[in-house]
């Protein structure tokens, strides 16, 4: 059981770590918006990228 | 069968708007819409339609300005304030109108990534913000303007506020509940090992402090809200729900630190975080229900136009509005809206003033005669001296008196944390009589048995009991179309006496339509109806929008009379639409006093046909006013229009009492002598005018389709132009109502029951723990009853 003394001050630390990580992202802005992204996910405008999808592909060379 | 708008889904009238889009022929329903799906089309992004879940609003709205408008935000003096460059960078942000959907952050972001000049462009879909950086040239930022209004959105610079402040409030909450919540888990870890039992002393030592140095930072970090709160409740000596608060949580954490250092008692951090926790969400949520919606700027550039036509030595010049002094002549053109106050010295025309005055009736006006700013131009040019400008008008001065009237608001009382407050203060007296009463039964176990009195009775569940209840009926109103943007108001609808409504644009739809066409002639209603509107499409009169047919006829010669009507040549024949002397020269009159306009064969001095023209009644008015006459709360009219129409009204809908001719500043009066008399005010309306009025009840409700001044002064928002949901926010308030008493008295009735067995001494640190949260989840989950129930 001795093993304790050394793991509750690791777990101690992992759990700052985590504050650390969760402050610096609430600061960074990350949870300002929180339904664009779960949608963004599923816009396919990767297409172009796909072989055999020559359509996107001349949109492409518009740009 | 009229089929969907390919854009906004609105149904298409007819087919003049059509498009080769996406492979097939797509019909529209306004040019606006045709314009906003070709532009995405060609922007190469179409895509947009199959990503979408949900039509586009209508686009029309947001095309009305013209590109060379935009050129305004190149000007240094505007962009000062909400642009921010730096090293030939330019940072910006703009709020946008018009977004339904997470395909539209897609559409925005990806088409202004396009333009040359813009580096990042980022758009939020929870608060409509889109923040863009950019390079600094010319007219880089009109370009940015110009490109969303193609899309089909509607956007305006946004300019940090009161609203940073509110943000990082919103940010340091997350903070707080991220440390309770995890310092909450890991608490509960520890202290699990020590409820087990067969532990060794040792460890039993080691697992306490491991939870004290854990909780250190939830106990002087997350939790300084309720410090703070106290300390100024006893300052000012009005005692909520914080002292209570504050005094559970030092009474639980002092004693279990004394506890870890000594090796003895109990210890109760898992309470100390849990409590926290819990507490911070239910302010979070509190305080989310308090967050209005996003307000940009301050109003006032929703009401004035950005720019001016000035003429100086004969040269005519646009400049910025707010630029305007006394003493500058401008010129005004049909469909403008006024950019200042003024006096007119040359031109004559008819004035829109429903902006000031909420009837949309034109006022005529000639040289000599005062105008406003905000009002619209329907359709002369006049020349105006400008007499008062920008905060020195009449508009603005109406938003200092409105942010006076809103600020005097009479308080609502903190729901319930009152009796709970009380409760807990005899708690607190209560642990301390069972300690004195211990120190004769044990004197060892005295303390520990007062301060686990305190701990089973903590108001976790009694202060959680109302936000919960109050976020979930906001959410089950916006099922119903229904903003609620002050959590507080559903408590004050509830008490609700009297209900005010306004007339045109809230009972009525606000906008001119034909109620009546009397046929004197052997042509068809049709006929005469598509002579009508092809006439009419050349005037900028409101009156003309009432007119539609699906019939263009191509008339040659036409010509708008300033405040007389229209002329126009078909097939050899001048037909005259308009008043009646106008179109004819013999004295005839016009069926009765309502407004009736005339069409006439000049020509032949044969008069065609009269059109009544009316502001239609909404179709759900009398279902709406049978509910709530049902509730037995009295309804009143107050209207701006001097006219009889209020009181036919009235009479129509059976009203307890009609008052017509009302300046917003009478509507305010006629609300506060209700209220002296004890009554509790509901307000309805959606204009300029009715702002005060709406900010002066005791809640108020504002269409959506009404001015936004009107809305930042509303506690609901009415989503869907319809009037029927003031019905289910009355129904809601109630159901909240109910439910916030069943979480009261379940609180109370928890703590009544718990408190004997505390003062007993039977009450381990884990019951403790258990009984807190268990309660408090009850609560949560009564209130989560709400967004079911309400369905119907």
């Amino acid at each position: 059981m001795n093993i304790l003394y050394l793991l509750i001050p690791i777990s101690i630390i992992f759990l700052s770590l985590a504050i650390a990580g969760l402050i610096w992202s609430i600061k960074k802005g990350q949870y300002d918006d929180l339904d664009s992204p779960a949608h963004r996910i599923l816009f396919d405008d990767d297409e172009h990228m796909m072989p055999g999808n020559s359509k996107k592909k001349t949109d492409e060379s518009n740009e | 069968m009229n089929q969907p708008c390919f854009h906004c889904g609105l149904p298409v009238k007819n087919a003049n708007y059509q498009a080769e889009l996406l492979g097939s022929c797509q019909s529209f329903c306004c040019t606006g819409c045709k314009l906003a799906a070709l532009t995405i089309n060609d922007s190469g992004l179409a895509d947009f339609y199959s990503y979408r879940d949900q039509f586009s609003e209508n686009a029309e709205g947001f095309q009305q300005k013209d590109i060379n408008d935009f050129k305004i935000y190149d000007d240094p003096d505007i962009q000062e304030g909400f642009v921010h460059t730096s090293d030939n960078q330019q940072n910006f942000s703009l709020q946008i109108e018009g977004i339904t959907c997470a395909a539209c952050v897609w559409l925005i972001e990806h088409s202004l990534q396009q333009l040359p000049n813009v580096n990042n462009a980022s758009l939020n879909l929870s608060n409509h913000r889109l923040s863009i950086d950019s390079a600094s040239p010319e007219h880089n930022i009109s370009n940015i303007f110009a490109t969303i209004q193609g899309l089909g959105y509607g956007a305006k610079p946004w300019k940090p506020g009161n609203h940073q402040h509110l943000e990082k409030t919103q940010k340091d909450f997350l903070i707080r509940i991220g440390i309770s919540g995890i310092g909450m888990m890991q608490v509960m870890m520890n202290t699990f090992a020590i409820y087990l039992g067969n532990i060794e002393p040792e460890f039993e030592s080691l697992l306490r402090w491991a939870s004290l140095v854990l909780t250190l930072p939830v106990f002087f970090y997350a939790a300084i809200p309720f410090y703070k709160a106290a300390l100024r409740d006893i300052k000012s000596r009005h005692f909520g729900m914080d002292v209570p608060v504050s005094i559970a949580l030092i009474l639980s954490f002092i004693p279990s630190v004394w506890a870890t250092i000594t090796e003895s008692g109990d210890t109760y951090y898992e309470s100390v975080v849990m409590f926290t926790f819990f507490l911070l969400v239910g302010r979070y949520l509190e305080f989310r229900s308090r967050l209005r919606l996003d307000q940009s700027g301050d109003g006032l550039d929703d009401l004035i136009p950005a720019f001016a036509h000035i003429i100086k030595d004969s040269t005519i010049n646009d400049i910025a509005s707010i630029k305007l002094v006394t003493g500058d002549i401008i010129e005004v053109r049909p469909g403008e809206q006024l950019p200042a106050d003024g006096e007119v010295i040359s031109g004559e025309s008819q004035i829109n003033e429903s902006s000031i005055t909420g009837e949309f009736n034109p006022v005529t006006i000639k040289p000599g005669q005062l105008v406003r700013a905000g009002t619209i131009n329907t359709d002369g040019l006049f020349q105006m001296k400008v007499s008062q400008a920008g905060h020195q008008s009449t508009v603005s001065q109406m938003l200092t008196l409105l942010e006076k009237a809103s600020s005097q608001r009479p308080k609502i009382a903190e729901l319930a944390n009152k009796g709970a407050s009380y409760f807990v203060l005899m708690v607190l007296f209560l642990s301390i009589v069972t300690g004195l009463v211990w120190l004769y039964i044990d004197p060892d176990k005295a303390f520990w048995v007062a301060v686990s009195v305190l701990v089973i009775t903590c108001p976790c569940a009694l202060s959680l009991a109302t936000p919960v209840s109050i976020t979930s009926s906001i959410t089950a109103l916006r099922k119903l179309g229904i903003l609620l943007t002050r959590g507080e108001a559903l408590t004050e609808l509830n008490k609700v006496t009297t209900v005010v409504f306004d007339k045109t644009g809230t009972l009525t739809k606000g906008e001119f339509s034909i109620s009546e066409i009397i046929n004197l002639s052997d042509l068809s209603e049709e006929k005469l109806l598509a002579i009508a509107a092809s006439l009419e499409s050349h005037s900028e009169h409101p009156i003309a929008r009432a007119f539609v047919s699906d019939t263009h006829l191509q008339l040659s010669q036409t010509d708008v009379v300033t405040n007389k009507g229209v002329s126009g040549v078909l097939n050899d024949i001048e037909y005259r639409i308009g008043s009646i002397d106008f179109c004819l020269e013999n004295n005839l009159k016009a069926p009765d006093n309502r407004q009736w306009i005339a069409l006439s064969d000049t020509s032949n001095q044969k008069l065609l046909a009269w059109f009544q023209i009316n502001d239609v009644v909404r179709a759900d008015v009398d279902v709406l006013i049978d509910k709530l006459k049902s509730m037995n709360l009295k309804i009143q009219l107050l209207t701006g229009d001097p006219s009889n129409e209020g009181n036919r009204l009235g009479e129509l809908l059976q009203l307890d009492s009609v008052q017509t001719g009302l300046s917003a500043k009478d509507k305010f009066n006629v609300i506060q002598k209700l209220q002296q008399n004890g009554e509790s005010v509901l307000m309805i309306g959606d204009g300029i005018n009715d702002a005060l009025a709406l900010s002066v009840a005791n809640t108020s409700i504002a269409m959506a389709s009404g001015t936004e001044l009107s809305k930042n002064s509303a506690d609901f928002i009415l989503l869907n132009h319809q009037l029927i949901p003031v019905f289910y926010c009355i129904k809601v308030a109630k159901k909240t109502s109910t439910i916030i008493s069943q979480n009261l008295s379940w609180g109370l009735l928890y703590n009544i029951i718990a408190l004997p067995f505390a003062m007993m001494g039977v009450v381990t640190p884990w019951m403790a723990a258990i009984g807190m949260s268990f309660s408090s989840l009850l609560v949560v989950f009564n209130a989560m009853r709400l967004t079911k129930t309400i369905k119907k």
